[in-house]
């Protein structure tokens, strides 16, 4: 077994990402408790969260992406009520996107929320 | 120099260590950002087409096949967050929809405050996890 160490790997001209044959990492991550003073449970590029609202929040990313042209797949858990649970996200700007989740047709705050960022990086 | 890294474990200075087939197994094989109103593709990963099935509805063609139809693939939507009519991720086997395929699969969005009504959202994104033929 080999092991290679180093702090960052680059692509052969020096500055470019390395290309993943024939995939894509994610460039970020994180799951937050959206209840009371929300928190990040755990993440990985993601530098704060934003309450904008019931059910609504904003998570601003550290490191941008290049475009608003990301792919964002968010996801819920540990529902109020596990009826029409349904969580969705868009787009803001290269360093945030918003996400709500809805529960009987109205946007309300949840305690497990996830998301995942694919795409390229700034 | 282009060349290959050909590596079991990649281990960094504070960050610790990560055996390779996390890195294989774990990065995604597919993404997608897609509008559908108007249909475009905003930027994509191993996508080669989007069929417009219909209202709500697309298929997310593959350049490079899975190596079967049991891969996870993962689907949200979005959109118009601030209005009541807010959009939600969808699946596959509804609205006429065909199961997954190792080179295709679908993507249903429909309101979140309405259920079963199918629109099309400005934001579908996707992301597919499994292995490459």
């Amino acid at each position: 077994m080999s092991t290679l160490k180093a702090d960052t790997i680059v692509a052969s001209d020096g500055t470019s990402p390395v290309t993943l044959t024939k995939q894509s990492a994610a460039k970020a991550w994180n799951s937050f408790n959206g209840t009371g003073t929300i928190a990040f449970i755990k993440s990985f590029n993601a530098s704060s969260l934003v309450d904008s609202g019931t059910g609504e929040y904003d998570v601003n990313i550290t490191s941008a992406m290049d475009s608003t042209s990301y792919s964002i797949l968010c996801s819920n858990g540990l529902h109020v009520s596990s009826n029409n649970a349904n969580t969705l996200a868009y787009q803001n700007t290269a360093s945030q996107y918003s996400t709500a989740h809805w529960e009987n047709n109205s946007k309300v705050d949840i305690s497990y929320m996830s998301g995942q960022i694919h795409g390229d990086l700034a | 120099m282009a060349g290959t890294i050909a590596a079991d474990t990649l281990t960094h200075s504070t960050a610790g260590s990560l055996t390779t087939d996390y890195v294989v197994n774990g990065s995604a094989k597919v993404w997608i950002n897609h509008d559908k109103n108007p249909e475009n593709t905003n930027d994509s990963f191993n996508v080669s087409s989007v069929t417009d099935v219909g209202i709500g509805v697309s298929t997310y063609n593959l350049t490079n096949s899975m190596s079967n139809a049991n891969y996870t693939a993962l689907i949200s939507a979005g959109g118009g967050m601030s209005f009541a009519t807010g959009k939600l991720f969808g699946s596959n086997g509804t609205n006429g929809v065909t199961a997954p395929t190792s080179s295709a699969f679908n993507q249903v969005t429909g309101y979140a405050t309405n259920s079963g009504n199918v629109t099309d959202a400005d934001y579908n994104t996707a992301a597919v996890f499994g292995d490459l033929a």
